[in-house]
């Protein structure tokens, strides 16, 4: 099958359709920005886009990718080696401690301020409740995604 | 297994014998007495921090273009140790911040640390060793510099330059023909005033990679020579089951499984995918020999404290004459056995060169002890096997032990391949090692003008350390230090008794962020509320009260501060309020006030407010993060996580049953660090400690109720 991840094409032979997005990123096709953290949707480690919704890559099978669907992931946040607004944003702000959470946080940050320019604090915590930081920097989080929001063109 | 922790057992044995000194010679002191020495000590001078070696070019390399590579020991999990360390090395070796870069020292080349990362040691341990080391190698590289050019010579952004005006940089110096020797007597280190580095809050060496998906974390490795496979591992339906009898037939089978694995207890798959591994393991028929199933009512009966297995860690005046009164106030406090969950589950790549040198990339927090337990495993010598810790997606104590490692390494040497085993998040539950269970029971006597007159802890608790030490220096110890981490009140009380009980649970429990320091910070810091309200004095004004001493002193400025910042006490009723509790956690104080809201029996907390003394902070920005993140984890602890068991199992197997706090959960937060001229002391946990117990003073406050159980409900 074919995958358009990043505005780039991958031919994949003979994967089971019932493997999981994430492991063929991972495993496959070496993208392991996309990181695994619990295999059930529930942590939003493994979040990438697909069609521009945020999307649990861990609980995607690959049956339900169409082949039409544009895939991006955290490798295709930045272009022609300039950092995205919202990676700008967390290195500024000295966002992460461990750092395994952090492709999921700016995956999802990434999806809420390409929808909503200009978010409160409250949008903020409601589009980044469900991506878990075990770290605890939440407080950077929200912060630099209020940041991102201004250097977003 | 019984190498695996060959090192720390030495280690603490060590430890032991130097610091109570009468252990060889038939205990002439008396049990109790060394007990409370030993007390003492850990709980005032810290825990050995590793030991660096005096080789600098095992941790300092200059490259081509004048570029500083540093060789650290220490690991990186979050904390921010790499950039902090490199701050200490590129200080006294006079090198420009952006010629600094930070590499991970795998066990086989480059300095070696005996102990590991972890007690918020690193910084407070290496203060002195690395920057000595590198202010040593500076001076051999001046006098080479100056033989060199003929003339003296001065050292500016990483070049020497001589008084005619020639030049050498460090790199070239690095490499002259020469024969180096270190100095005989130590250089002399900078003072705090002559400080460019230290003390700013230089950018973390490893955020740009962070945050542009470089492979860095375990389970990102793959073998970069050849084609990476993947293994799994037969784990039992518990924790402590044993392998009986198992037919793999229909696993052999299977396209794609390149090799079965079968030892004494260990039955493993290698494949060409993760989910082939997977699938053969499950294809397995495999007959378990269970051991007894635990349950909650288990190991509750075997946590109550009894008088027959209590260790005195302290005595002052005579607490049980003085607490033998009809005005005697007693409350009893307990917390749940918790989950570490780094939010990477563990894996590892092992993988043979052809020198027949094991590498085995890896998250462990001891390297050493890693090393240790793959050596004995495949039966390799030690210096044959090169344990490479990468970054850590989380440890917390966690990664004490690296099972993946030794796993991979099995499957690894068996198959002649390089393999890749990842643990599952439900594999990190079952066989996490929990933070123990504890019960306290706290009695007091306050005197006629409201003071504490008497006061006595009786903790107990499962094993924290004494998991990892044998059985003869638990016995001499007699309590499990890292279990007892935080119980001495920071207060002054004529009449003072510790207790600490020894739960020997069948539950494998070991260290989580901060040890017993927020158990224990609970009890304490909930109780003197308890106390405070009953003599009528407000909260924060009965802690001033009773504090004297360094510490003491220390204590009230970090209170005084907190309570200026939150304008304690802020507004009280209708569900609203503020609570305050501190700690001394070794050489930190720290205070802090939580808000909270309750809102239809719901526990909001809108805002938290932290003052930390560290000593010298070496970066600011990085030690405001830390406290932070524990500011989080304290919360976490206070209104969510627990782990009960029911028939041998653990009540989560993933975070469905186990939430974190999450994002639209956390409060703002307001964190101060303050000025201090002291050597720097631990920031990876003090913060965590008064957090449960200043959110259930300040429900207290909101709403009359006094909650002793965490995790706190209404």
């Amino acid at each position: 099958m074919q995958l358009n991840i990043n505005d780039k094409i991958y031919n994949i032979d003979q994967i089971d359709s019932n493997r999981k997005l994430l492991w063929v990123l991972r495993d496959e096709l070496g993208l392991i920005g996309t990181r695994y953290g619990c295999g059930a949707g529930f942590c939003g480690a493994c979040t990438v886009h697909i069609n521009g919704q945020p999307t649990r890559s861990c609980i995607t099978p690959m049956s339900a990718i169409a082949p039409d669907d544009t895939i991006r992931t955290v490798e295709g946040l930045s272009e022609n080696g300039n950092l995205h607004p919202v990676q700008q944003a967390f290195i500024e702000l000295q966002v992460p401690q461990c750092g395994w959470c952090m492709s999921g946080q700016m995956m999802s940050a990434t999806a809420l301020l390409e929808q909503t320019h200009n978010p409160s604090r409250e949008d903020i915590r409601s589009a980044m409740k469900s991506n878990y930081c075990r770290c605890g920097c939440y407080h950077r989080i929200a912060l630099a995604v209020e940041r991102a929001a201004k250097l977003m063109p | 297994m019984t190498k695996t922790w060959r090192l720390t057992r030495r280690k603490f044995l060590i430890g032991l014998g130097t610091l109570t000194g009468g252990v060889a010679v038939g205990l002439p002191l008396g049990l109790p007495y060394v007990r409370r020495q030993a007390f003492k000590f850990l709980a005032q001078g810290g825990i050995p921090a590793g030991s660096i070696g005096n080789d600098p070019l095992l941790w300092f390399q200059f490259t081509a273009d004048n570029m500083l590579n540093i060789h650290m020991t220490k690991v990186e999990m979050g904390q921010g140790v790499h950039t902090a360390l490199a701050q200490l090395a590129a200080e006294e070796l006079e090198v420009p911040w952006d010629n600094v870069r930070v590499h991970q020292a795998g066990t086989l080349r480059g300095p070696v640390d005996s102990f590991g990362t972890a007690a918020s040691a690193s910084i407070s341990g290496l203060y002195i060793p690395l920057r000595q080391l590198a202010a040593n190698y500076r001076m051999m590289l001046s006098t080479a510099a100056a033989e060199h050019l003929g003339t003296q010579v001065i050292l500016e952004n990483g070049v020497f330059t001589a008084s005619n005006a020639k030049t050498i940089t460090l790199e070239d110096t690095s490499k002259l023909s020469l024969e180096w020797q270190a100095p005989e007597d130590d250089a002399p280190l900078k003072s705090i005033s002559q400080f460019k580095l230290i003390g700013q809050s230089m950018p973390r060496v490893d955020v740009v990679s962070k945050l542009t998906a470089q492979p860095m974390y375990s389970y990102d490795m793959r073998s970069s020579n050849s084609t990476t496979y993947y293994g799994a591992i037969a784990r039992p339906p518990v924790a402590g089951a044993q392998i009986d009898r198992v037919n793999n037939q229909t696993a052999k089978a299977m396209s794609d499984v390149i090799s079965l694995v079968t030892r004494d207890d260990f039955v493993g798959v290698v494949a060409k995918t993760r989910e082939i591994a997977q699938d053969a393991i499950k294809s397995m028929d495999i007959d378990w020999i269970m051991p007894k199933l635990i349950n909650d009512s288990d190991i509750d009966a075997l946590l109550t404290p009894t008088s027959d297995n209590a260790a005195e860690l302290k005595r002052v005046g005579n607490s049980s004459s003085a607490l033998n009164s009809e005005a005697v106030i007693l409350s009893e406090y307990s917390t749940p056995m918790a989950s570490n969950a780094p939010l990477e589950p563990q894996s590892s790549l092992a993988e043979m060169d052809e020198d027949g040198v094991m590498h085995v990339r890896t998250p462990t927090q001891f390297p050493s002890q890693t090393r240790s337990a793959v050596a004995n495993a495949i039966d390799m010598d030690e210096n044959n096997v090169n344990v490479i810790p990468t970054h850590l997606g989380g440890g917390f104590g966690r990664r004490q032990r690296a099972e993946s490692a030794v796993e991979a390494a099995i499957l690894a040497i068996e198959s002649g391949l390089p393999v890749h085993v990842g643990w599952t998040r439900e594999d990190e539950f079952l066989f996490d090692r929990f933070r123990p269970p504890t019960k306290h029971r706290l009695k007091a006597v306050l005197n006629n003008k409201g003071q504490i007159d008497a006061l006595e802890h009786r903790q107990s608790s499962g094993d924290v350390l004494f998991t990892e030490i044998p059985t003869i220096a638990a016995s001499i110890a007699g309590s499990d230090f890292g279990a007892t981490r935080g119980i001495d009140p920071v207060y002054t009380i004529p009449n003072l008794s510790l207790y600490a009980h020894r739960a020997k649970l069948p539950v494998d429990t070991s260290s989580w962020r901060g040890l017993g320091l927020l158990a224990n910070t609970f009890a304490n810091e909930s109780f003197i509320d308890e106390l405070a309200h009953l003599a009528n004095e407000d909260p924060l004004q009965f802690r001033l009260d009773h504090l004297s001493g360094e510490f003491g002193n220390l204590l009230r400025a970090a209170l005084e501060r907190v309570a200026d910042m939150a304008q304690w006490p802020g507004k009280i009723g209708n569900g609203v309020g503020m609570g305050i509790a501190c700690c001394r956690d070794y050489g930190t104080v720290i205070a802090e006030i939580v808000q909270v809201n309750i809102v239809n029996n719901n526990i909001l907390v809108p805002k938290v407010w932290a003052v930390m003394d560290a000593g010298l902070v070496i970066n600011p920005d990085g030690a405001t993060n830390q406290v932070q993140g524990n500011i989080i984890w304290g919360l976490g602890s206070a209104l969510k996580e627990a782990i009960n068991f029911e028939n041998g199992r653990p009540s989560a197997s993933n975070f469905g049953d186990y939430p974190l706090l999450r994002m639209d959960e956390a409060p703002d937060m307001e964190v101060k660090l303050l000025p201090s001229d002291r050597p720097p002391q631990g920031v990876g946990e003090p913060a965590i400690g008064p957090i449960p117990a200043a959110l259930a003073n300040a429900i207290f406050a909101a709403t009359g109720k006094r909650i002793r159980k965490l995790p706190l409900t209404i």
